[in-house]
């Protein structure tokens, strides 16, 4: 059962309708900042408004303008506390997850500590040159900051602007709010399961190897069968989640992995293209393995660039770096580890 | 449980507020005279029984829209009827109510609750003009206001939002009122057309028409209010002695007709178009009041002693050559007059001589005749001979239930002795023409109340008087022979309490009511003045709250003169006596002062330690510069 108080209930002419939607659709800009709109119980109250200064002006009857003046000034305080309540939304950047995996989405839900003004609910837009991404807050006694971020491709981007939108907490106006605030969301690939010859896959022997239980991981074409969390599987069947085991610490070795970022024959082409991807895939995978481990001493070499992932400043560049990577024309720095590259050489 | 079962527990919270919205209209309404008792104590019977039995009880969409188009029809016969417009709509409004206080719950109810509940209060803000119209309206604001935010948080996906506390309203609300109350003052005022103006229930009187029949006139101790009278200006203590015992002169009545008395058709009449000013009088009026009248069924205007002014009437009059100044039709509406009068008694100067009607004296019995020859004796002059029949007669018994012949009223009233002001003033005035004096019966009001709380004047309905007037040396003179008793009657109940309240009203009438451009110019002029007053202070305390603000932005602290960091003052003293003590180095680790001796020194750091982090009480600087004075 809705319990919506749409004037569409009231079996409006379609026409009158049509014409609500078009006023709804308007937009005011008050200041460069701020925009405002109404919904369709705001454009009703302001009709109402209107009639009721009408005949208070006609008659000069001064209960009308008594009754007037409440309206407006409830219409105006429902505008007010909008304001105060979007002023009071506090930075979000702190909230945002630090890296998410192209075409994953990525279910955001945190409680902010806010006191809240106000009931409503929060449209929160962060504008990106490529891609939006659209939050929802909700306030009540607390504050709960839902969303799902989703990026089709890997990449920095450049978070920098961020609308408010709410018509709390009458529902009659729909009030925006666009502030600076600069993030730098990062995509990485989605990580590919690999198959390394040499030593065999070092990062994924030493994960699903050890003795002792690590932690889960979503499930991903080619993990070993034996490894899926059959328990966890039957109470959502929709994510299996895979076992991650601890390797013993004389396993743990100073781990290196070298990705040669040159593609062969031509850079930015399809085929190219695709095949530095799915090498970042892999790197990624790997990287993310070790990026919970404080013990070992994990050096990843990006090309020309070097990262130390035990220190956290080196592992968010690392992350940043395998995020932003381009196809390079020099082999990677430095000798031994794990090569992941595209050249025959 | 049924109830909660069958409907979410959020639709029975905004079922409720929704039904608070409707009722705060139908309060509205209720304080109408106009609207009858039967349609919205129906309402509220219908709302009571849905509170208790929720939304079980209820018709379908199907039925409740027969209920509405049943009123439709009725409305319509209403107005066949002769019902006028604006209160046949209410009518048609408080039906549908009652419809959709009963009507299935499903969203659309929700709407209709509140925008008839909102047609309601703009209903009543014609039909009514009661100062506690305000308590409906600012409910209806409110709980239009929670309903709102509880139909939003139902609207959009967050549908189980839950209400906030009503504690965090108050403030919201207190801005609401006061912002409410700057636009009301603030936007301008325009008079296009009176039709939608407050309207009020014209009170009944009798005396107040062209013919009066003996005996029904002012026989009551009624309270109910007919004037009130406020100073215009600071001058309360000069209005109330000048205003105190006035006659508020209504109209004059010269044919008797045996057992009544008729007016005379005026000669000369002088019309008034609503604006201009009337002016009686050449002299110089130096009173200034106003005077809010009620409506009432008649079209009569009382003035006072003295009247030399009417500015800006609010409606069309005309002035006869007997002096009853009347509307052109009794007003719908309690209207506002501003008069300036001079001393008291001047009014009267304008005034035609007398007509034959007012020297006849065939129709006067000839009991009273013989009774005014008794006892105005031999005296020869008219006034002395007036004097002594009035002297008669106040030494009568004053009494507002006296019977008399309906015949001949007069004469039963000599017999008695006892009877109420229309019969001393018309045994007199009968008297006073079989002595060869013209003489006329004047119907208004004598005297009133002065509110103390409110300083203005009240007359009431039981303050209605006759009194006499007759024609002598060239002018027309009043002669008033009720006895003084009369006035030690009052139909009041609760004194004190009903100048309290009077005062509500009137500041009602006058701030909200009759609110106009010029008083918001008065109210902007005093701010003014009052800024200018007291600018020095005005001044200082905004310069103080910006400092203030300024300094808590800035994280300013003062210097602490008498506590705090009191490491700096003995870092300072340290370095003087060649010791560098280090940031965060207790004082038990820096070396021996130069010139102190070891032991001080390790009391004196035993007492800084145990004020420091010790349960002894914190140094102030003036104890540190004490205990380092008795090291050195």
């Amino acid at each position: 059962m809705t319990l919506a108080y749409d004037p569409a209930d009231l079996r409006l002419p379609s026409g009158l309708l049509r014409l609500l939607d078009v006023l709804v659709r308007l937009r005011i800009s008050v200041s460069p900042a701020w925009q405002l709109g109404m919904t369709r119980p705001g454009v009703m109250l302001l009709a109402v408004l209107v009639g009721v200064w009408l005949a208070a002006f006609y008659s000069g009857n001064n209960l009308l303008y008594l009754c007037g003046a409440m309206l407006m000034s409830l219409a105006i305080a429902s505008v007010w506390q909008a304001v105060r309540l979007l002023k009071s939304i506090p930075f979000l950047a702190v909230n945002f997850p630090e890296y998410t995996q192209a075409e994953e989405a990525f279910v955001l839900r945190k409680m902010l500590p806010v006191a809240s003004l106000s009931i409503g609910l929060v449209d929160v837009i962060w504008h990106a040159d490529a891609v939006d991404v659209q939050l929802q807050l909700r306030l009540d006694k607390s504050a709960l900051l839902t969303g799902r971020v989703l990026a089709g491709q890997r990449g920095v981007f450049k978070l920098r602007k961020q609308t408010l939108a709410t018509s709390a907490p009458l529902g009659l106006w729909q009030l925006s709010y666009t502030r600076d605030e600069a993030l730098d969301w990062v995509v990485l690939p989605r990580p590919v399961l690999w198959q390394a010859s040499m030593s065999g896959n070092v990062a994924e022997r030493q994960v699903f190897e050890g003795d002792e239980l690590r932690d889960l991981r979503g499930y991903m074409p080619g993990d070993p069968i034996s490894r899926i969390h059959w328990r966890k599987a039957a109470s959502d069947s929709a994510r299996w989640s895979v076992k991650r085991f601890e390797a013993h610490e004389n396993e743990i070795e100073t781990m290196k992995l070298r990705i040669d970022l040159r593609v062969p024959g031509m850079t930015g082409e399809t085929a190219g293209a695709k095949s530095f991807e799915y090498l970042l895939s892999q790197a990624w995978y790997w990287v993310e393995g070790h990026l919970k481990k404080d013990k070992s001493a994990v050096e990843v070499v990006l090309g020309h660039q070097q990262f130390e992932l035990s220190q956290p400043e080196q592992k968010q560049a690392c992350i940043k770096a395998l995020a932003m990577a381009m196809p390079q024309q020099t082999a990677p720095v430095g000798q031994g580890g794990i090569l992941l590259s595209l050249v025959n050489d | 449980m049924a109830v909660v079962n069958m409907y979410p527990t959020r639709l029975l919270l905004a079922e409720r507020l929704t039904l608070a919205v409707l009722l705060s209209g139908v309060a509205s309404l209720a304080l109408s005279d106009f609207v009858s008792p039967l349609y919205w104590v129906m309402v509220v019977l219908m709302a009571v029984v849905r509170l208790w039995r929720g939304p079980l009880f209820s018709l379908t969409e199907m039925q409740t829209s027969m209920i509405g188009w049943a009123g439709f029809v009725w409305v319509g016969l209403e107005l066949l009827l002769g019902r006028a417009l604006v209160v046949a709509f209410t009518d048609f409004l408080l039906i549908l109510s009652l419809a959709i206080v009963i009507e299935e719950a499903v969203p659309r109810n929700q709407l209709h609750r509140m925008l008839v509940g909102f047609f309601l209060i703009l209903g009543a803000a014609v039909l009514t003009d009661s100062v506690l119209y305000i308590i409906p309206l600012a409910s209806f604001v409110w709980f239009v206001w929670r309903a709102s935010q509880c139909l939003y948080g139902m609207q959009l996906p967050g549908g189980d939002l839950p209400l906030t506390a009503w504690r965090s309203d108050v403030r919201i609300l207190f801005g609401m009122f006061a912002m409410a109350g700057l636009l009301f003052v603030l936007l301008p005022r325009f008079d296009f057309q009176s039709y939608l103006k407050p309207v009020q229930p014209r009170m009944q009187t009798s005396g107040f028409s062209s013919q009066v029949q003996l005996g029904d006139f002012a026989r009551t101790l009624d309270a109910t209010v007919v004037l009130r009278v406020e100073p215009v200006g600071d001058d309360h203590k000069n209005f109330r002695n000048r205003m105190m015992g006035r006659y508020w002169r209504g109209i004059s009545l010269s044919t008797y007709i045996g057992n009544g008395w008729k007016e005379v058709p005026e000669r000369r009449v002088s019309h008034w178009q609503k604006g201009s000013e009337v002016k009686l009088t050449d002299e110089a009026p130096d009173l200034k009041f106003a005077v809010y009248r009620e409506a009432s069924d008649h079209p009569y205007v009382f003035v006072p002693d003295g009247l030399g002014k009417i500015t800006q009437i609010p409606a069309a009059m005309r002035i006869g050559d007997q002096g009853s100044i009347r509307f052109t039709s009794p007003p719908s509406r309690r209207l506002r007059m501003v008069m300036q009068s001079t001393g008291r008694g001047a009014g009267l100067k304008h005034l035609r001589a007398p007509v034959a009607q007012e020297k006849e004296d065939g129709p006067v019995p000839k009991e009273v005749a013989v009774w005014a020859e008794k006892i105005a004796g031999d005296e020869v002059s008219s006034e002395a001979r007036l004097g002594r029949l009035m002297a008669e007669l106040k030494g009568w018994e004053y009494d507002l239930n006296a019977s008399f012949d309906h015949e001949t009223p007069i004469v039963s009233f000599l017999r008695q002795k006892r009877g109420h002001c229309e019969f001393y003033a018309s045994t007199l005035v009968l008297a006073a023409r079989s002595l060869g004096v013209p003489a006329r019966v004047v119907n208004g009001y004598y005297g009133g109340e002065w509110n103390e709380t409110g300083g203005f004047y009240l007359v009431r309905q039981q303050h209605a008087h006759s009194w006499v007037e007759v024609w002598i040396d060239g002018q027309w003179q009043r002669f008033d022979p009720t006895p003084a008793s009369r006035w030690q009657l009052s139909g009041v109940r609760f004194p004190a309490l009903d100048e309290v309240w009077e005062t509500v009203k009137l500041s009602w009438y006058r701030y909200v009511l009759e609110f106009q451009d010029s008083d918001r110019n008065q109210a902007f002029q005093s701010f003014i003045s009052l800024l200018k007053t007291y600018m020095v202070w005005i001044v200082l305390i905004i310069s103080g709250v910006v400092l203030g603000l300024f300094l808590k932005r800035s994280r300013f602290r003062f210097p602490r003169f008498f506590s705090g960091d009191l490491y700096a003052m003995l870092d300072g003293w340290l370095i003087k006596r060649g010791v560098n003590r280090r940031c965060h180095q207790p004082l038990r680790h820096v070396s021996l002062p130069k010139g102190i001796e070891k032991k001080q020194w390790q009391m004196f750091v035993q007492s800084w330690e145990h004020q420091a982090y010790g349960e002894h009480e914190k140094w102030s600087r003036w104890d540190l510069k004490r205990h380092l004075r008795a090291l050195s």
